[in-house]
């Protein structure tokens, strides 16, 4: 009964390790789910378009 | 704690203790004091956390080195047979190494690992999830109510440890089981007619835990619930998980078999290097261990001496050599796919890293700061990586577990069908009980029975008594484990029946559940929670 897991999360990408946009704990349901999709979309698209104006410079 | 020191009792704690927690908080510290964040999640399941905050366990763990240290200077100052200069070496390294271990949980942690962990989780280096209270085998329990039991209870538990509420927790041996019309094919009349059932995501939304960890078979196989999302499944993409048409959806963490695997495997992953300490060869004399792998394949006479300066060393190119692979699996992945990140999530067993790879902590320890100054790659800890903006999609996950051919066989099979039986006949006996005799109208002395009664139902449901008797390791410690729990469970049931007809104990009923209190109380205050909610 020495039961015990060690988790390693390993994360690459110009997306955000951590960031408090949204409230923890969350448990979102279906219809919330998609408000926050389209939340998600649009911020993983602002962070590529900021990641590659920064590579461009 | 109280079942015996060897091979089953507090030996084996010790041993994780000694080479395996100890050695994984110092390596949280050093980094640390580097400026570097461990960012690791660990599961540390409640039985675990009730073991390691025992009041008799600090005084077993100091008796454990002292004697462990006094073995290996009884093998350095022995005449009968001298030992060969190597050896005598080793001796006197392995008795530093163990009145070390005993001077550090003292000094460094104040006889309290749990309170290590807590101060490193506070400090946000590291986080803690829970697991459900005895590692019960989720979907194959009989009782939505005893999932549900099993998460208060590990809930509640981890609160008192932890002094906080846990975000996510571990599936025990990751089994998972969605909503859906259940039945046994077991000979249990009450279970063989299917009727529906909870999803497993939606106890643990009920419980406000946020994610858990599934193996990466069953992900290939979920169905996506947005049937127009093409995209093929990727164990580097978060979703969520759900039961269609219930709501609740929780996250779900994927293990990257391929990844991972290089670790896991004797055979062909790192653990299994020549340089490394030899877990099988023992002294015939003290038990301890002198010996190198040297090759996996070499007879047992053929090992050589273990040299820890040339086995440290080697942990370190490994752990390089794992953090190039990490980098190169990410950058695969991302120019192969349209992501703009991904997560590579490397579940491990914490007794591989110290107990049975000794140079694990190492290992583990340098592929972090490899990670740390890696161009490529971060590491984060799982409630800060589960958010809302990382999650690609809703799935609904077959029922799985991580055992053999990811299904439950490992825990139900013919040799445990009996033992299944037993707990079904248990499940049914305690909810007929409940139905019959309603909370509002329990007296104190009924409470402090039906109390007893849960923990030994819970004690019951461990898998661990299932797993070692499928895999033979100590099948008869699991059978006689198994059935004193089932006994009591069983006999505490007839002394709540009768109680709650007659309002008074026979000697022998009050004997009995004295007898058990005596034996241990653990979770008497969830459990104290979970009858008054």
């Amino acid at each position: 009964m020495v039961e015990s897991q060690i988790v390693i999360l390993v994360v690459a990408g110009s997306s955000p390790v951590a960031r408090p946009l949204l409230p923890t704990p969350w448990l979102f349901y279906t219809a919330a789910f998609v408000d926050y999709g389209h939340l998600c979309l649009s911020y993983a698209s602002a962070v590529r378009d900021a990641s590659r104006e920064v590579a461009a410079r | 704690m109280h079942h015996g020191k060897w091979p089953h009792g507090s030996d084996w704690l010790c041993e994780a203790v000694a080479e395996c927690y100890l050695p994984l908080l110092r390596m949280c510290d050093a980094l640390l004091a580097d400026g570097i964040r461990p960012g690791i999640t660990f599961d540390i399941s409640p039985v675990l956390c009730e073991q390691l905050t025992h009041p008799d366990f600090p005084d077993l763990f100091r008796a454990y080195c002292a004697e462990h240290a006094g073995l290996a200077a009884a093998d350095r100052t022995q005449t009968e047979e001298p030992l060969p200069e190597e050896l005598m070496h080793s001796a006197s390294w392995w008795e530093a190494w163990y009145n070390d271990r005993a001077k550090e949980y003292d000094e460094v942690y104040n006889a309290d690992i749990i309170g290590a962990l807590r101060r490193l989780q506070d400090a946000g280096a590291i986080e803690v999830m829970t697991c459900a209270a005895t590692h019960g085998y989720l979907p194959l329990l009989a009782e939505d109510a005893s999932v549900d039991l099993q998460m208060f209870v590990a809930r509640a538990n981890y609160r008192r440890h932890f002094g906080r509420d846990p975000l996510g927790t571990w599936l025990p041996e990751c089994a998972y089981r969605p909503a859906y019309a259940w039945h046994t094919m077991l000979p249990v009349a009450a279970y063989s007619r299917a009727r529906k059932r909870e999803g497993v995501e939606q106890v643990l939304a009920r419980h406000d835990l946020h994610y858990f960890v599934t193996d990466e078979p069953p992900l290939m196989d979920a169905k996506r619930l947005n049937a127009r999302n093409k995209k093929p499944l990727s164990p580097f993409e978060l979703y969520v998980v759900g039961s269609p048409p219930h709501k609740e959806r929780v996250g779900v963490l994927t293990r990257n078999i391929k990844i991972s695997m290089q670790v896991w495997s004797a055979e062909l992953g790192y653990p299994g290097d020549g340089d490394y300490l030899d877990f099988h060869k023992k002294s015939s004399r003290s038990g301890l261990r002198y010996w190198r792998v040297t090759d996996t394949k070499v007879d047992m006479s053929a090992k050589q001496m273990y040299v820890p300066e040339n086995a440290q060393q080697r942990a370190r190119d490994h752990a390089k050599h794992y953090v190039s692979i990490l980098e190169t699996a990410a950058l695969h992945r991302i120019s192969e796919s349209d992501d703009a990140a991904v997560t590579i999530c490397l579940p491990f067993d914490t007794e591989l890293f110290g107990h049975w790879w000794f140079e694990g902590p190492t290992f583990i320890e340098n592929v972090l700061r490899g990670i740390q100054t890696s161009a490529v790659l971060s590491r984060t800890l799982a409630h800060e990586r589960m958010q809302p903006e990382n999650v690609v999609g809703e799935i609904a996950l077959p029922e799985s577990s991580w055992g053999n051919n990811n299904n439950h066989s490992v825990w139900m099979q013919h040799e445990t069908f009996w033992l299944w039986e037993r707990e079904y006949a248990l499940e049914r006996r305690v909810r007929l009980l409940l139905e019959k005799h309603h909370r509002a109208r329990w007296d104190e002395t009924l409470a402090r029975i039906m109390i007893a009664l849960f923990r030994e139902l819970l004690l019951a449901q461990a898998s661990d008594w299932p797993f070692l008797i499928s895999n033979g390791t100590a099948r008869d410690y699991a059978s006689m484990r198994f059935h004193s729990h089932a006994a009591d469970c069983d006999r505490l049931c007839t002394t709540a029946e009768r109680y709650a007809t007659t309002k008074a104990m026979t000697d022998e009923d009050r004997a009995h559940l004295e007898a058990g209190e005596a034996r241990g109380l653990i979770f008497a205050a969830e459990l104290m929670e979970y009858i008054k909610r």
